[in-house]
């Protein structure tokens, strides 16, 4: 058992008397251990909390506590003064900063705890602060905090610790370096919405006159300065407004594949084209009202289902989660230097809850390293020197001193990335839509030419306008519409389960999906609620509340965990005398002439000679004066749900498949789970996860991957749907197509059946769009179809579209219950 | 309108007006159309620049913000702040480090 040298622990004997409710803590809503640190009592449960307070007060920003409760985010103890040494290297700032004139510079961070109105207001107060703050603005949606300084009152450095200080750590990462993230904005579509809305809200003004005046308009020269402005204002439409549907068309033909935005422009061409031909030569009015007011209402589609997720970032690779900057020690002198550029053979120091950012050896000190990042696993690996330890994980505890031996992008888990699977991007899988489109194109030509056919023996003149109103009125928007908006709202309502999908296309994966593989930690386990056990002589009430107020002292994860599994909540408190932390091995205190030791195997054994031999790390044993009575096991707790899931699924028949990067000693629990058909894999390397996928899918299976961990990474690239589920939303996931909340994993079959209705759903409204055409070809295959008749027939079809869409979706949501 | 008959209508509209654009009735309509383009030409402008001025980057933080309260400012004489800092063990790095 290793303990974090902390110096906030070994001061506290507990000394309250009476502790019936706990205090909260007023900064960050945390139970605090007693009264004992308290301002004006406003009690606090560590010195962390107490100092944000106290600096928070001194400038007058208390308001940061009116507006929501307890908004404060958990001070995390030790804060280590070189943490952020590497922001002062010239060459990292450079790389981070947008802006620099010498008396301002502008930067963007990512703070991915900011969660409410409070953050908001605090981080946009900064300057009260700290003078050398010029300005900060927040945006809650991306998570992200703009602030210029002025850097010769304040460096970077100091700007990034003081945001770290009050709670928001910046995450600073390598991909930060190395991709410089265009700040630009989706505006061209809402430029492009909001031009094709004013000249087609205008045209459909002008064209009163032609439709109340059946085409005769009376008064002289009306009706032509009308056509012309009419005309004139059509333009922005086609060139500009409707140009994604254009080069989408082109981009498409050029790879020999007829795409819906094929038919599309086609008929944006010919609609504007007959159109102009009319008022240029003076025969007609054209269809320029409808036909701008398609463009607009497709263009409102594209822009409802491309809502994004603008705070989930779902192409990341290990770069957004290695650190930038890393303490190389050369000839004894510490230095700070960027990861990319860390060599083979440098030494490198690592304090607390630094990420080891390559393969390397350790050369001094106690590593105890949580590889959650990696595996999903949260109790932390004890290595010893000379061990190797691959990158990935973090360092818990003291510092150590490791040699590196493999360059980061060489190292055992980054080398994934240089698999064939990330340098080929997933396909943006080939919509169902497209297919339909490529029908309907071959239909309305068919159509088109029998028009013409028939015109051609019966009444020449009319060919011309017959042919194209076929073209005119059968657009294929509605389709499109279609699809748009029931993807669209499917998205928000997913987004309101807590699922959060890259796009829309993820959604028709997943209605083709026949194949599951869970991932075990972290996906099927709860990452921070564990299971404590305890196998041994039976501990009584006393020595088991002796124990827990030992552990509590410590902050260390596993003593943490076991402090609050068997602690009673109203135990009062007792004394602890000669409390000693062993840094990363063990503890040992009396309390109430009860005395205990705790601790890693080794520790005990010193006391016990030889007494333990059985250990897997996970494990902390217990000892009352020098005689070992049992240990605590920790282990990872199942979700709550699972076993509805697994059943609901393997009753839909999917095909359920389990891998795991562990051991087998949780075969037993995981077969009674899922019985005697799932596939359960364990000790699978990234690869063989990754290699597993694909032999699924030659055997032409759907795979939906459910993992959480980098190591999973490839596998979920590979798999047709890759899920990252996190406990934390805000933290951590690797590249995916959707990001799920872990307590909503029990909806997972709930999330698939969905996904199917939305196919039906698109599927209906196809068919009620193709009555539409129907109706419209009737008319235009005679050569009847008037601009009153498309300027009619065309919103209809378009508001009932988006209407049942909307409504079909969200009444099949409510009847799978999300 | 590929196949509407104007020469009856022409003829109503003809006796109506019978003289040229001058004294035409409804010659207004020509100046009221341009005005009334050019007032939602303006408002387009209004619209175009508010994007590009960022207005519709971030459609959540501005509701918030406009909420906070104007706090009364005590003036700080700049010293103090920089103490505050300083005898901050936290914040201070220099400190810790020596």
């Amino acid at each position: 058992m290793m303990l974090t040298g902390n110096p906030a622990i070994n001061k506290s004997p507990v000394s309250g008397k009476k502790s019936i409710a706990k205090p909260i803590c007023y900064h960050c809503g945390d139970e605090c251990q007693d009264n004992s640190i308290a301002i004006e009592e406003k009690p606090f449960c560590c010195n962390g909390c107490k100092q944000v307070y106290m600096l928070l007060n001194e400038h007058n920003l208390c308001n940061y506590y009116n507006l929501d409760n307890t908004p404060g985010i958990k001070a995390k103890g030790k804060f280590v003064s070189d943490r952020f040494a590497y922001l002062d290297d010239e060459s990292i700032i450079n790389k981070l900063i947008q802006f620099n004139s010498g008396t301002q510079v502008n930067v963007v961070f990512q703070l991915p705890q900011i969660h409410c109105s409070s953050c908001i207001f605090l981080l946009e107060n900064l300057h009260r602060i700290n003078e050398g703050i010029i300005t900060s603005q927040s945006n809650f949606q991306k998570k992200e905090v703009f602030i210029s300084y002025n850097p010769n009152l304040i460096t970077l450095r100091k700007v990034v610790e003081l945001l770290a200080f009050v709670g928001y750590e910046p995450s600073i990462s390598l991909q930060d370096a190395t991709v410089k993230k265009p700040v630009t904005y989706n505006r061209q579509q809402i430029y492009k919405i909001g031009i094709a809305g004013f000249c087609f809200s205008n045209i459909m003004m002008l064209s009163f006159p032609e439709y109340f005046s059946g085409g005769n308009v009376g008064v002289l020269g009306l009706k032509e300065t009308f056509s012309w402005i009419i005309l004139g204002l059509s333009l922005p439409v086609l060139f500009y407004s409707a140009s994604g549907f254009f080069s989408s068309a082109w981009k498409g033909l050029r790879q020999n594949f007829l795409n819906i935005d094929a038919p599309i422009a086609l008929a944006i061409v010919v609609t504007f084209g007959r159109s102009y031909y009319e008022i240029i030569g003076g025969s007609g009015a054209g269809y320029l009202d409808s036909a701008t007011g398609i463009v607009f209402f497709m263009l409102i589609g594209r822009w409802f289902q491309n809502k994004t997720y603008d705070s989930f970032s779902f192409d990341r690779d290990y770069r957004s989660y290695f650190p930038l900057g890393v303490t190389v020690l050369q000839n004894g002198i510490e230095k700070n230097i960027p990861v990319t550029q860390l060599q083979k053979g440098n030494r490198i120091l690592l304090r607390n809850e630094e990420m080891i950012p390559a393969d390397s050896i350790l050369i001094n000190g106690s590593a105890s390293i949580d590889y959650s990042f990696v595996s999903g696993e949260n109790a932390p690996v004890k290595k010893l020197t000379g061990e190797l330890i691959y990158a990935g994980g973090k360092q818990c505890g003291s510092a150590i001193v490791l040699e590196i031996i493999k360059e980061p992008s060489q190292s055992y888990i980054t080398q994934l990335w240089n698999n064939d699977t990330f340098l080929n991007k997933k396909n943006a899988e080939k919509s169902f839509i497209h297919p339909w489109s490529r029908y309907f194109t071959l239909s309305l030509f068919a159509v088109a030419i029998s028009t013409l056919i028939f015109w051609w023996m019966y009444d020449t003149a009319k060919i011309l306008p017959a042919v194209s109103s076929v073209l005119i009125v059968a657009c294929p928007c509605s389709l499109l519409l279609a699809a748009t908006f029931t993807y669209g709202n499917m998205l928000r309502i997913y987004g309101k389960n807590k699922l959060y999908l890259k796009n829309a296309g993820v959604i028709e994966s997943m209605a083709k999906v026949d194949t599951i593989v869970f991932d075990k930690t972290g996906t099927l386990t709860q990452t921070h609620e564990s299971q404590v056990s305890y196998e041994g002589t039976p501990l009584t009430q006393a020595e088991s509340d002796a124990i827990s107020c030992i552990a509590r002292q410590s902050s260390h994860p596993l003593s943490k965990i076991i402090g609050t599994s068997i602690g009673n909540r109203n135990q009062t408190p007792m004394i602890v005398e000669n409390f000693k932390e062993y840094s990363g091995r063990g503890i040992e205190a009396t309390v109430d002439g009860i005395e205990i030791k705790m601790g890693s195997s080794e520790f005990v054994n010193q006391f016990a000679k030889g007494q333990i031999t059985y250990d897997n790390g996970t494990h902390v044993h217990i000892m009352r004066n020098n005689v070992h009575l049992g240990r605590f096991k920790v282990s990872s707790q199942y979700r709550v749900g699972l076993n509805e899931v697994v059943k609901s699924l393997q009753h839909k028949n999917f095909s359920l498949n389990l891998l795991s990067g562990d051991n087998d000693s949780e075969k037993k629990n995981l077969e009674k789970l899922f019985g005697q058909d799932t596939s359960v894999l364990f000790n699978q390397s990234p690869q063989q996860k990754l290699d597993f996928i694909q032999s699924l899918q030659q055997q032409q299976k759907n795979v939906l991957m459910l993992g959480d961990g980098l190591n999973d990474a490839g596998a979920l690239m590979q798999s047709n749907v890759g899920i990252a589920v996190s406990d934390n939303t805000a933290r951590f996931s690797p590249a995916c197509d959707a990001i799920l909340d872990g307590e909503k994993v029990q909806k997972l079959h709930q999330f698939l059946s969905y996904a199917r209705a939305g196919k039906h759903i698109v599927t209906i409204i196809f068919v009620i769009s193709i009555i539409y055409n129907i109706v419209g070809l009737s008319f235009a295959v005679q050569a009847k179809l008037s601009p009153m008749v498309a300027a009619i027939l065309m919103p209809v079809s378009s508001i009932t579209i988006v209407s049942l869409a909307t409504l079909l979706s969200s009444y099949s949501a409510r009847m799978k219950d999300l | 309108m590929f196949c509407f008959d104007n020469a009856q209508h022409n003829k109503i509209s003809s006796i109506i007006l019978l003289s040229p654009i001058k004294t035409n009735p409804l010659s207004a309509l020509f100046l009221l159309i341009g005005f009334s383009i050019l007032i939602a030409g303006s408002f387009l402008a209004a619209f175009l620049w508010s994007v590009k001025n960022g207005q519709y980057d971030d459609d959540y933080t501005p509701s918030v913000r406009i909420l906070f309260d104007d706090t009364i400012i005590i003036p700080q004489k700049p010293k103090k702040v920089k103490n505050i800092l300083a005898n901050n063990p936290i914040t201070n790095t220099e400190n810790q480090k020596n």
